[in-house]
């Protein structure tokens, strides 16, 4: 038999072939137009002085003046870079001054998330049946909570005169028993004046931690589910105490979501921004003491009106981020 | 009825490496063809080729007189009963059935009509309100082949479909798919990897080895007269013995240190043996030493009730030669030493490429 | 694990560390719960009993009051809501469609540049969102999108996360024979989608709508950068407005605070078991 017609396929507006690139290109189309291009642009605005608003014609050649006047570091006597002098000087120049804030909150406030949700995550997970999914939620609560809310009402809790804070932190510290404070040494007797700048990073620290704790709790208690139970079994019969079993087993096995944890850690700290601003109302707190890099940068934007300066502080930070994520890589990535 | 005939067929992903390559093969108008073959060795390809889901990168598919190559899959006229059923979960029976016919933008009233009468055909018209999830594999199933009937296709496509049921409920619906292919009289493709379902449903089966057909005929043509070592090896359970055969000097064959045994063929041809076959239900057993046989001893014995089989290792043979025996005439035991021919005219002779030589 | 040794006889200070430790957690949850307390104690008083030493700690009488204040200093508080539920709601159903479409594509399809598009994808996760905070400022002034939740809303249209989540459940739960079946039955590609992807995929799109609807609604510094006029203010911006240098009103505060923090938090109590396992999910696998 011979076949004598061709079938022409009836025509759809979507073929096979086409169908999943149509299916894939709303991403691609949005990235292009809010996230490749403003980028691209904001590498060639970093190079000009502009105030955002005025026409493109307006603006003025820079070449590296803007990163150069960002990074001020004219005026630096780096012979005495030994010196607590030294420092100081470094720290009053808004970018350095900003990064170190940054690093600081960062630090103080990340460190005791993974340090408080590893054991936590384990004691959860190996001591809680019923109450376990309650506790976590509890937990997990400030995570999802507005930023904005919750953080205006850490501001009144951490008033020094009326703080609910100050009154339990020495309704602890001057509680006696028989003429003796167990907790004097621990918990202050006097109100302490939250308001005072030296402060000011500690509250943004607290809060960081309190809203970030519970999800990094939930990130390790997912990686705890995964690791094998005859493994546990197999340490118990060779006697290995809950201690080793923690230290052997449970350690080693969380390390791939350790790095996950931190990474994240790391990269949301680097650009935190909404608690430090709402907490100091924007200003970044008496001195600047609490501004953190990316408020420093919108500073500059918003209320400087130097959007050229901005783009600069953008691309010296994201240089710094990468710089610390590759860091990062290389000390906790676990090696296969 | 729509006979189909695929010419010179070549699938490629990458336009380098060939799955399947310069494939031909006609396939009769109502016949039953069985596409069987090892994991991987085009059959599923193929067939996914004849639907329209896979591309054809060579060749041409044609139903009947048309090609269809660049038909979507729906506008073929082929239907197809997957292996994993593929009903859709969130539909009843009734819309699983109706749904390609809904597509085709075929009107409702002719839609739920024909939708009852495959439900009755099938005896599946008391569960068209259930959902899949509450069916049982059998019932899934027929819903699956329901679901092909009702848009009453050209061609039938069938895509390892018993391979999920146990073992009582395949041998059911194997005869179910046997009578409804009698009673449709459509052309229907099965693909399987299992003899034995290719040996009792096909008409005539396709036997696929790397990308290519071996062979292809009726069952008992496939079992009598294998045209390759493959496909000797491949049908009858379980598999026939291939020894190697040397010195064939004075009409008779050297096996291994075993043995000679006269040469089964007329010259000339015989004069390029190189294996023989023999099917474990084609063994003889005699005496140890019988002149014309081959010195084996018995090392495993497995009963199956209706008959014996055997594992018996002869000398110099590194793969142990399969018997199996019906009837009890002799018991035997691990260690007995036995001498093993093959029931006249049953042997089967290969060349050193395979190819049989008769 | 480490309980299971039960049957054995334990040491006398196992039980006390056992109830340290928990007595840890406890005052943990405690600690993570105080605001959210005090939130709603404050709202019921009046700001001269919040100023008061020592500050009230249990529920007062003065929340309809409380609320009125808040009215005659924001009358837009409740369009505000509004505002940013609705913006909240159109974002989620466009990821929702958007990434089910992309996570089918990635999961169920071939095609050329399958896994190169879907790594670009992710590795847009890492950029750090400050980088595009000043460039998003510009290109919405240049494009006349300031004050429009336009500029809220299309941006974040489309989620990387979203279309990695889709991506994840359709390839774990979908087999790749029922796009086929459905193709047998003459579907064409986007009706597949919409008529048998879709229908299948409601528990991932249950996640990805919390997921999103919580992000968009608590989205403060987008807002912040775009939302220059009082009368198109989301919550979060309406709720820092109240934030004075001095005087703040502690009781009208609380009360849009708690407000603010409601609609989540009902939310949140009969979804949380949900919304955690599908934030993880991702994190576990990857």
């Amino acid at each position: 038999m011979q076949p004598t017609e061709r079938n022409r396929p009836r025509k759809r507006w979507l073929s096979k072939k086409w169908a999943p690139y149509v299916f894939v290109s709303p991403f691609f189309i949005l990235f292009a137009i809010f996230g490749l291009f403003p980028l691209l642009f904001s590498v060639y605005v970093s190079l000009f002085r502009w105030d955002g608003v005025s026409p493109l014609s307006q603006m003025k050649w820079e070449g590296f003046g803007n990163y150069l006047y960002v990074l001020e570091l004219e005026g630096l006597d780096f012979r005495t870079v030994f010196t607590q002098a030294f420092w100081q000087d470094v720290y009053s120049r808004d970018f350095w001054r900003s990064l170190y804030n940054t690093l600081w909150i960062g630090v103080v406030a990340g460190l005791p998330q993974h340090l408080i949700a590893i054991p936590l995550a384990v004691f959860i997970h190996t001591q809680f049946r019923r109450a376990r999914n309650g506790i976590l939620a509890i937990y997990f609560l400030p995570f999802i909570t507005q930023t904005v809310a919750i953080v205006l009402v850490f501001q009144a809790l951490f008033s020094a005169k009326f703080g609910v804070i100050n009154s339990l932190l020495t309704g602890i510290g001057q509680w006696e028993v028989a003429g003796f404070a167990p907790f004097s040494l621990m918990f202050p007797t006097e109100p302490v004046d939250w308001a005072r700048p030296q402060k000011t990073p500690w509250i943004v620290a607290f809060v960081v931690w309190w809203r970030y704790v519970g999800w990094n709790t939930v990130l390790y208690l997912a990686a705890l589910q995964t690791i094998p139970k005859d493994l546990y079994e197999a340490a118990r019969v060779d006697g290995a105490s809950p201690w080793r079993q923690f230290v052997h087993i449970t350690l080693p096995q969380l390390r791939p979501m350790i790095f996950f944890a931190v990474t994240l850690t790391l990269i949301g700290n680097l650009q935190l921004f909404e608690e430090p601003y709402v907490l100091t109302a924007g200003t970044g707190g008496i001195g600047q003491v609490a501004e953190t890099s990316a408020m420093y940068m919108l500073r500059v934007a918003m209320t400087d009106g130097d959007f050229g300066t901005a783009s600069a502080v953008a691309w010296l930070l994201f240089m710094f981020v990468a710089l610390l994520t590759w860091m990062n890589n290389r000390v906790l990535k676990p090696k296969d | 009825m729509t006979p189909l005939s695929l010419k010179k067929i070549g699938k490629s992903y990458d336009g380098r490496n060939y799955v399947i390559r310069d494939l031909n093969l006609e396939i009769r108008a109502g016949e039953f063809m069985v596409f069987v073959g090892p994991s991987g060795c085009g059959k599923t390809t193929l067939l996914r080729m004849i639907a329209g889901l896979e591309e054809i990168s060579e060749g041409e598919v044609a139903f009947g007189d048309s090609v269809v190559n660049e038909l979507d899959p729906g506008e073929r006229g082929a239907a197809m009963v997957f292996q994993s059923y593929a009903l859709y979960p969130h539909m009843t029976v009734a819309e699983n059935l109706g749904f390609g016919l809904k597509m085709s933008g075929v009107a409702k009233a002719e839609r739920e009509r024909a939708v009852n009468d495959v439900a009755k055909v099938l005896q599946i018209d008391h569960m068209l309100s259930s959902k899949p999830k509450s069916l049982s594999g059998g019932q899934r199933q027929r819903v699956a082949i329901g679901r092909a009937i009702v848009r009453n296709p050209k061609v039938f496509l069938f895509d390892e479909p018993l391979s999920n049921l146990d073992a009582a409920l395949r041998v059911q619906m194997r005869i179910e798919l046997a009578r409804l292919h009698k009673q449709l009289g459509t052309t229907m493709i099965y693909v399987t990897h299992d003899q034995v379902e290719a040996m009792t449903l096909g008409q005539r089966i396709a036997v696929f080895n790397r990308g290519r057909i071996e062979q292809v005929g009726t069952p008992l043509e496939l079992y009598e007269r294998p045209e390759n070592r493959f496909v000797a090896q491949f049908i009858g359970s379980p598999k026939m013995n291939v020894l190697a055969a040397s010195g064939n000097e004075a009409g008779r064959l050297k096996i291994h240190s075993a043995g000679t045994i006269p040469v089964p063929i007329a010259q000339p041809a015989s004069s390029a043996i190189a294996a023989i076959g023999i099917r474990p239900e084609d063994v003889v057993l005699h005496e140890a030493g019988t002149p014309d046989t081959l010195a084996a001893s018995v090392t495993m014995i497995e009963h199956l009730g209706d008959a014996t089989v055997l594992y018996l290792e002869i000398d110099g043979a590194d793969q142990p030669v399969t018997a199996k025996l019906h009837g009890s005439n002799k018991q035997y035991s691990p260690g007995d030493t036995v001498g093993l021919a093959c029931v006249d005219g049953k042997m089967h002779c290969f060349n050193a490429e395979g190819a049989a030589i008769r | 694990m480490y309980s299971s040794r039960k049957t054995k006889r334990r040491p006398a200070g196992a039980f006390t560390l056992k109830l340290i430790a928990y007595g840890i957690v406890f005052a943990g949850a405690v600690v993570m719960l105080l605001p959210f307390y005090f939130m709603f104690v404050f709202a019921t008083h009046a700001n001269a009993d919040i100023l008061s030493v020592p500050p009230p700690y249990w529920f007062g009488d003065h929340l309809l009051e409380n609320l009125k204040q808040l009215m005659a200093m924001r009358p837009n508080f409740w369009k505000s809501i509004g505002w940013s539920l609705s913006i909240a709601a159109a974002t989620t159903a466009l990821n929702l469609f958007f990434c089910a479409l992309a996570g089918y594509a990635f999961a169920m399809l071939d095609f050329r540049y399958r896994e190169t598009l879907f790594g670009l994808i992710l590795a847009t996760l890492l950029l750090p969102s400050f980088v595009s905070m000043i460039p998003t400022i510009l290109l919405m002034q240049q494009i006349g999108w300031i004050n429009s939740s336009k500029a809220l809303i299309i941006p974040g249209a489309c989620g990387a996360l979203g279309i990695f989540m889709m991506r994840q459940y359709i390839s774990s739960v979908l087999p790749r024979d029922l796009v086929d079946a459905a193709r047998m039955d003459a579907c064409g590609e986007f009706d597949i989608f919409l008529r048998v992807v879709l229908p299948l995929i409601g528990p991932a799109l249950g996640t990805l709508a919390l997921i999103t609807f919580i992000g968009s609604y608590n989205n403060f510094v987008g807002a912040l950068l775009v939302l220059r006029d009082q009368e198109v203010y989301t919550l979060p911006l309406v709720l820092r407005s109240l934030q004075g240098t001095n005087g703040v009103t502690w009781g009208a505060l609380s009360i849009g605070a708690a407000i603010a923090v409601l609609p989540l938090l009902a939310l949140f109590v009969v979804y949380s078991r949900r919304l955690i396992d599908g934030l993880t999910a991702g994190a576990v696998k990857g």
